[in-house]
């Protein structure tokens, strides 16, 4: 099993089942983003005696953070979401994600210490560093979202 | 009787989704303390009395395995109800929680209805009291 393969099972949990959004697979590409619109990164480190240290992302966009929280929460009025609050979701999405997909990748059995994860805007310069043939994209209640494991090896 | 409650999650959409949870389960509830991390629980708990937990695992500065082996040390608290709603998967991590006595584990993502048959089954059962 691949990264890839984990991540494609495992992101739904946090898409559909959490925050209940449609969501449709997609070729990772720069081109699915807003040209004009600002990332957010969320980083979750994870650490694995069997294994190297990894590191999972969720790249997103505005659109997309205003939806995942005003869905999660069940508010229509996004306007009122603020950076704070959109940081929180992607995190939480991304912890949610990286959970599952350490127990898939690994499986129960594994001891994986999960870090708090983190959030930063960024350019386009970082997500096109991250745009690999591991990541995985999905168009969400129509704002995408890119998730990738780097460093996720087994023993 | 209503009941006390203390969240201990650093993400404040998972504090407010159990807040909004919590408001519409019928559940009598008195006060609901909020705190990130398990450091700042455990300040909440110095000068407050608590008869149920939400905990969350992975957290900075204090994690929640860290927070339960504080609070069972504790002779106040060695016995409050905690429900660990938590992203940790692994079998180890949960049998390690399980000798801590925490009452219920819920893997997120989780439902409304999960969280409010989780409280039930703890006020039933007669640990928050």
């Amino acid at each position: 099993m691949t990264t890839k393969e984990s991540l494609l099972r495992q992101a739904p949990r946090g898409l559909e089942e959490w925050a209940m959004m449609m969501i449709e697979p997609a070729e990772a590409s720069q081109k699915l983003f807003s040209a004009t619109e600002p990332f957010l990164v969320a980083t979750m480190a994870f650490r694995c005696d069997e294994a190297p240290d990894g590191v999972v992302y969720a790249i997103a966009q505005r659109g997309f953070c205003n939806t995942l929280y005003g869905n999660v929460l069940g508010s229509n009025d996004e306007s009122e979401v603020n950076d704070e609050q959109r940081s929180d979701a992607i995190r939480e999405l991304l912890n949610i994600v990286t959970g599952h997909f350490v127990s898939d990748f690994y499986t129960h059995d594994a001891v994986v210490e999960l870090l708090a994860p983190q959030c930063h805007a960024t350019t386009i310069t970082e997500v096109e560093q991250l745009i690999s043939p591991d990541a995985v994209c999905f168009i969400a209640d129509d704002f995408p979202v890119m998730f990738v494991a780097k460093n996720a090896e087994k023993a | 009787m209503a009941y006390n409650i203390l969240i201990v999650d650093d993400s404040s959409i998972i504090r407010k989704m159990l807040l909004k949870t919590l408001g519409l389960s019928g559940i009598p509830i008195n006060i609901v303390h909020q705190a990130e991390h398990g450091r700042q629980a455990l300040d909440i708990l110095e000068s407050h009395w608590v008869d149920l937990i939400f905990l969350d695992i992975n957290m900075p500065i204090m994690n929640g395995i860290e927070f339960m082996h504080v609070l069972r040390e504790s002779p106040d608290h060695m016995a409050t109800p905690v429900i660990v709603i938590s992203t940790e998967g692994s079998r180890v991590r949960k049998a390690e929680l399980a000798e801590l006595d925490v009452k219920a584990y819920l893997r997120k993502p989780v439902s409304p209805e999960e969280i409010s048959a989780a409280v039930n089954s703890v006020i039933c059962s007669g640990a928050a009291a």
